[in-house]
């Protein structure tokens, strides 16, 4: 299904949804929830906050469908509802939080379980992406949600400031700010 | 551009927002310096790294669980009332003034019609119940007698000049439009927070 289809798709199963056809809604849902998921799981590290904040997203989209645009995009807006959630979460967490350094320390997994992610292939892209994906989730929260709709969702800089509610010129600074701090903490690659 | 001003737009450049003439400057340097240019090869890796994070997969517990948490809320509907919660400190400004403007309005033309019955002759159940009130007024309030008399003609005059300005009817309606608009508006967010904040996981 084509870009253009699956946002007409969405806009039937709106405005289904707001003529009180609830399930829609799940289809909404059984539609977005693995790239909502995964804005963030990239965000945060622990796979029970990212489900319980998924289901926030999804929750707080259902209660405000009726002030969605329809001519926007609706995974973009549920990214900038995800994003701004995972800020929130981080920023109630930042005390609490155990870093990924402290999880790898301690004999947890690591947030990358990915096959590729196995001593036998440190050398190889996918070990690459752990190690830089640990280094993105010790950035600062707005710094770390920029990285990641930048460059893992792909996301325009002025689409990120709309979903962040911050001046382009601001995710342009966090954007590099980021990226240098990774690159230092990541080394050569 | 010595080495240092170049490394300060290597991640300019990289995004390509850098303007057009130091966009050649840097893309010079780099041809020719080892060391800026492995520099700008750290910024591609950092990038090709996060591009290729592989994706997590969630699981099917976690689209019931969302699905069984939406259904237990109220059912969003049309946006008709968008308007009304972007525009909400505005309606309950505007509903509160008309609702003054209501009652104001109100007395004005209980007063009035106290005033009538001894001040406009006629006959009927208006001019009859101005006239009791008018004499109630008066067996009542003893020295003060004078004091109404001023304060009816006042009040008369005011509600003439009101009943000149705007129909009567007009304020009543645009009063009641107000103060339907900011109790539905009222019930209406108290709905929503309720509905909202059981949703709170964390």
């Amino acid at each position: 299904m084509s870009d253009s289809e699956a946002g007409r798709e969405d806009a039937r199963l709106i405005a289904r949804c707001l003529d009180g056809d609830r399930p829609a809604f799940d289809l909404l849902v059984s539609r977005h929830y693995r790239g909502v998921y995964n804005v963030i799981y990239r965000m945060l590290p622990s796979s029970d906050d990212a489900a319980d904040v998924t289901q926030e997203a999804f929750l707080r989209a259902y209660t405000r469908l009726d002030t969605f645009n329809l001519g926007r995009s609706f995974p973009a807006w549920l990214r900038a509802i995800a994003s701004n959630l995972c800020i929130d979460h981080l920023r109630r967490r930042r005390s609490q939080t155990v870093s990924l350094d402290q999880r790898l320390e301690s004999g947890l997994e690591p947030a990358d379980e990915s096959p590729d992610a196995s001593p036998e292939n440190q050398l190889t892209v996918a070990e690459d992406s752990r190690r830089v994906l640990a280094a993105v989730h010790q950035l600062p929260e707005k710094q770390k949600a920029v990285l990641v709709l930048r460059h893992i969702e792909g996301m325009k800089l002025n689409e990120i400031a709309e979903a962040l509610r911050m001046p382009v010129g601001t995710v342009k600074t966090m954007l590099f700010r980021g990226r240098a701090a990774v690159r230092e903490m990541v080394g050569e690659l | 551009m010595n080495c240092s001003r170049v490394k300060s737009l290597l991640e300019e450049y990289f995004e390509e927002s850098l303007p057009e003439p130091q966009a050649t400057a840097v893309a010079a340097h780099v041809a020719t310096c080892t060391d800026c240019a492995a520099e700008l090869r750290q910024i591609e890796r950092v990038v090709a790294a996060l591009a290729a994070v592989p994706a997590a997969v969630p699981s099917e517990e976690l689209l019931r669980s969302i699905t069984a948490r939406a259904a237990e809320l109220p059912r969003p509907d049309r946006g008709r009332m968008v308007w009304l919660r972007r525009w909400r400190w505005a309606v309950v400004a505007a509903g509160t003034g008309m609702a003054a403007v209501g009652a104001a309005a109100s007395a004005v033309a209980v007063l009035v019609w106290l005033g009538l019955g001894s001040h406009v002759p006629g006959s009927g159940w208006v001019a009859d119940a101005g006239a009791f009130l008018r004499r109630w007024v008066d067996a009542t309030s003893g020295g003060m007698v004078a004091l109404w008399e001023q304060a009816l003609e006042a009040v008369y005059g005011l509600g003439l000049a009101l009943q000149a300005a705007a129909p009567t009817i007009g304020v009543y309606v645009a009063a009641e439009v107000g103060i339907l608009l900011a109790i539905v508006f009222v019930l209406r967010m108290g709905r929503r927070r309720e509905a909202v904040r059981p949703t709170v996981l964390i």
